[in-house]
């Protein structure tokens, strides 16, 4: 496996998945309030409370889908110090 | 050679491709610009998506320091970072916290932490992070 012209186009397709959640956060908090959703082509593809049941259906679903964003909706914002 | 990032609110976030070849892992991961991190490091939710394996990785000598103490921490060694069409070669720590073990608002609350890009990668660059314009960039002279 090595590093292609594919690669990066799945880059894309994430940061375009990743733009369209940030752009849409609000009309998405409405409906998936507390859950984490997977987004691809720029819409939700899935959506659950359980990360682990999220990504074996998505894959399940989605063989060769690369690019998936997945984010968590909530209000609520994410307070943290991290270091190492 | 210049790196764009971006901010959700008030932190700066870049993405980046994660390639290894001998996990057969590449995807895009968002990570958050952490000057305060020694080392870059996936996090609970990426790990968990990702599907990573944790017996297959090296478990590192020491484990990191995390939330409510010292977490199971292994390392992809000889991992790729690509950023647009500049890689770098680094060791990717991966943190593995016992979420089974925790009540559904501390896994909620991990879960949401994004991964980390640490000062092994940050300091390769010149970080300009000016949140009054808007402004992440990591640069360095070619």
């Amino acid at each position: 496996m090595e590093i292609n012209e594919e690669h990066l186009l799945h880059m894309k397709e994430f940061e375009r998945n990743q733009k369209w959640f940030i752009e849409n956060f609000k009309r998405i908090l409405d409906e998936y309030r507390e859950k984490f959703v997977a987004v691809w082509n720029q819409r939700i593809i899935d959506a659950d409370t359980d990360l682990k049941s999220l990504s074996k259906k998505v894959k399940e679903r989605t063989r060769s889908a690369k690019g998936v964003y997945v984010g968590y909706v909530s209000e609520k914002p994410v307070e943290m110090i991290l270091c190492g | 050679m210049r790196i764009n990032g971006f901010f959700r609110n008030d932190a700066g976030y870049v993405n980046a491709l994660l390639f290894s070849e001998e996990m057969e892992i590449s995807e895009t991961i968002e990570f958050l610009v952490d000057t305060g991190a020694s080392r870059t490091t996936l996090l609970d939710k990426d790990a968990i998506y990702l599907g990573i394996e944790y017996g297959k990785l090296r478990k590192s000598e020491q484990d990191m320091s995390g939330i409510g103490g010292s977490v199971e921490t292994y390392v992809i060694d000889g991992s790729v970072l690509l950023f647009g069409e500049y890689g770098i070669k680094t060791s990717v720590f991966v943190l593995k916290h016992p979420l089974e073990e925790m009540n559904e608002e501390e896994r909620i609350k991990i879960l949401r932490f994004p991964s980390i890009l640490g000062r092994d990668v940050i300091s390769r660059f010149r970080l300009i992070f000016d949140r009054v314009k808007g402004e992440l960039l990591l640069t360095k002279e070619e």
